[in-house]
């Protein structure tokens, strides 16, 4: 699985959950040790954006996805680059060199439009 | 059982004792997911049962076989999800608790076929006995006349 170029112009997609009761997108590396986030490529549905991420269930209320445009994220210092893995072809690490603290995290926060939160199909059950 | 993996207390999930050799991460998001290690000449698959995202977190460990091995670092997509699911199956799994990215506790459970969510429900009922059954001893213990004393 060969990594390709991601143009700034491309849109990836940040998988997001309410899972804990409220909103949660990454905006930085937690555990301290490591200096990347995960997207992917694309504008994905908030079911789509889940797959690669849960192991197991279905897509509900408490799955979301937020969408940022490369060049933002670049803009800001960032490498954005396809690290595709056999699980996940369409996966793209976005790192940073130094210090990823508050006033860092704002403005990754800042590049994404969103969230937008799985809708229930009428009738399902919304948990 | 010799062929369980056994972890340590304060391990990163992901490479869960001192003397394991971390092989290929098959699935990453934001930390590593799903991957491959070795303990002791065995192999082992772990995968994250239930929060990926989430500061406390589900962590299963199987010992696979080295066809099993073998499928895991060659198949892509569909055929690796169904070989991952079937490595999680049918075994003697080591299931672990993380907290902040750093194991704290775990029970062996018998892994049927129901998959990830239902054995983290059932490592869950588990872990509850556990502690309810430690908390208890604990009481008692406190209770205990001449314990009591230092106790208050």
């Amino acid at each position: 699985m060969q990594p390709r170029e991601i143009d700034d112009g491309e849109y990836v997609s940040q998988y997001g959950s309410r899972q804990t009761g409220k909103a949660f997108f990454w905006d930085r590396p937690r555990p301290r040790d490591f200096d990347g986030l995960s997207v992917m490529i694309g504008r994905l549905t908030p079911e789509e954006a889940r797959q690669p991420v849960r192991r197991d269930g279905m897509a509900s209320h408490l799955d979301g996805v937020r969408y940022a445009k490369v060049g933002d994220l670049r803009a800001l210092g960032m490498e954005v680059v396809h690290t595709p893995s056999r699980a996940n072809p369409d996966h793209v690490s976005v790192r940073r060199a130094g210090e990823w603290g508050d006033e860092v995290a704002g403005r990754f926060n800042e590049c994404f439009e969103g969230p937008q939160w799985y809708e229930e199909p009428e009738g399902g059950d919304d948990g | 059982m010799a062929d369980l993996l056994l972890p340590q207390q304060g391990a990163r999930p992901w490479a869960p004792a001192d003397n394991v050799t971390v092989g290929e991460v098959l699935n990453e998001y934001n930390i590593p997911l799903i991957g491959l290690l070795e303990q002791d000449g065995n192999s082992y698959l772990y995968a994250c049962l239930f929060g990926e995202l989430e500061p406390v977190n589900i962590w299963a460990y199987s010992h696979v076989t080295t066809q099993e091995f073998d499928q895991l670092t060659r198949l892509e997509g569909a055929a690796l999800t169904t070989a991952i699911d079937q490595a999680l199956m049918n075994r003697m799994t080591v299931v672990a608790l993380a907290s902040d990215y750093k194991l704290v506790d775990w029970v062996e459970v018998d892994a049927g076929m129901e998959g990830s969510l239902a054995l983290a429900r059932r490592f869950l009922g588990r872990m509850r006995t556990r502690v309810e059954t430690t908390r208890r001893e604990v009481e008692d213990l406190v209770s205990q006349e001449e314990l009591a004393c230092s106790a208050m």
